[in-house]
């Protein structure tokens, strides 16, 4: 189940839309290149609780998907809320294609990066719930 | 001839000198330049650098793991060394575990397991 909701949420990086963007991304534990220093987003798929639903013994899991989105300090804010409103399109309220069903998102405004205050940051998080298995 | 073209000139003529003590070196650089969403992996490239180096080699032993530890020489010839992760020497692969240019030779501490 949890290969599956990443797998789920790959695809949709992997896809001909989200490269048409212009945006990269990249995976939580990726160490390599960013290739445009000014504009990126880190992606973390967070499992969280999961239960048995109660008669067939089917499992139920819900998360938290986080894209931290980077973009240039000192251009304002406006690519920040574009962003986040690419990605509400594709999956707020979304049901992806192995089932990954996600609900509403909300964007955390965090400002400077610490760790590199050239870039500008934004967390867009959205739960997520599997059924099924 | 300034004293900086002498000393270099005379590390070549060493090299020259100790013949077939110094074996072909081939250093490797394996970086990371990408994430391919559609395989799940990362995208790497790798460079390569082959010099004639110098070896020295003893045996550590370290909570009775016993690790090669060889010291390496050659001659520095402007390149980069830090990028270097790995160095195969013999067919044997090593990792770079310190390396030291001071513009005339270059010293590299590298190590393997046995």
């Amino acid at each position: 189940m949890f290969d599956s909701i990443r797998s789920d949420i790959y695809s949709v990086f992997a896809s001909p839309s989200w490269v048409a963007t212009g945006i990269k991304a990249y995976p939580g534990n990726y160490q390599g290149t960013i290739s445009n220093k000014n504009e990126f987003a880190r992606i973390s798929i967070i499992p969280g609780r999961s239960q048995f639903d109660s008669h067939n013994l089917t499992k139920t899991l819900t998360g938290i998907l986080t894209l931290s989105v980077f973009v240039k300090t000192g251009a304002g804010d406006k690519r920040l809320f574009e962003i986040a409103d690419l990605l509400d399109d594709i999956f707020e309220g979304k049901t992806l294609q192995n089932g990954t069903q996600f609900s509403s998102s909300a964007l955390n405004v965090i400002g400077l990066d610490r760790d590199d205050p050239a870039l500008y940051r934004g967390d867009y998080t959205i739960t997520f719930n599997k059924f099924g298995e | 001839m300034s004293l900086r073209n002498k000393i270099s000139k005379a590390v070549d003529a060493v090299f020259v000198k100790i013949g077939d003590l110094a074996v072909d070196a081939t250093f490797t650089n394996k970086t990371v330049t990408d994430f391919n969403f559609s395989s799940g992996e990362v995208v790497s490239a790798t460079a390569t650098l082959v010099k004639k180096v110098v070896v020295e080699e003893k045996i550590n032993r370290s909570q009775e793991q016993p690790t090669v530890v060889t010291t390496l020489m050659t001659k520095s010839t402007g390149e980069d060394f830090s990028v270097y992760t790995t160095v195969t020497v013999n067919s044997v692969v090593y990792n770079i575990i310190s390396i030291a240019d001071d513009g005339f030779l270059v010293n590299a501490t590298i190590t393997r397991s046995v």
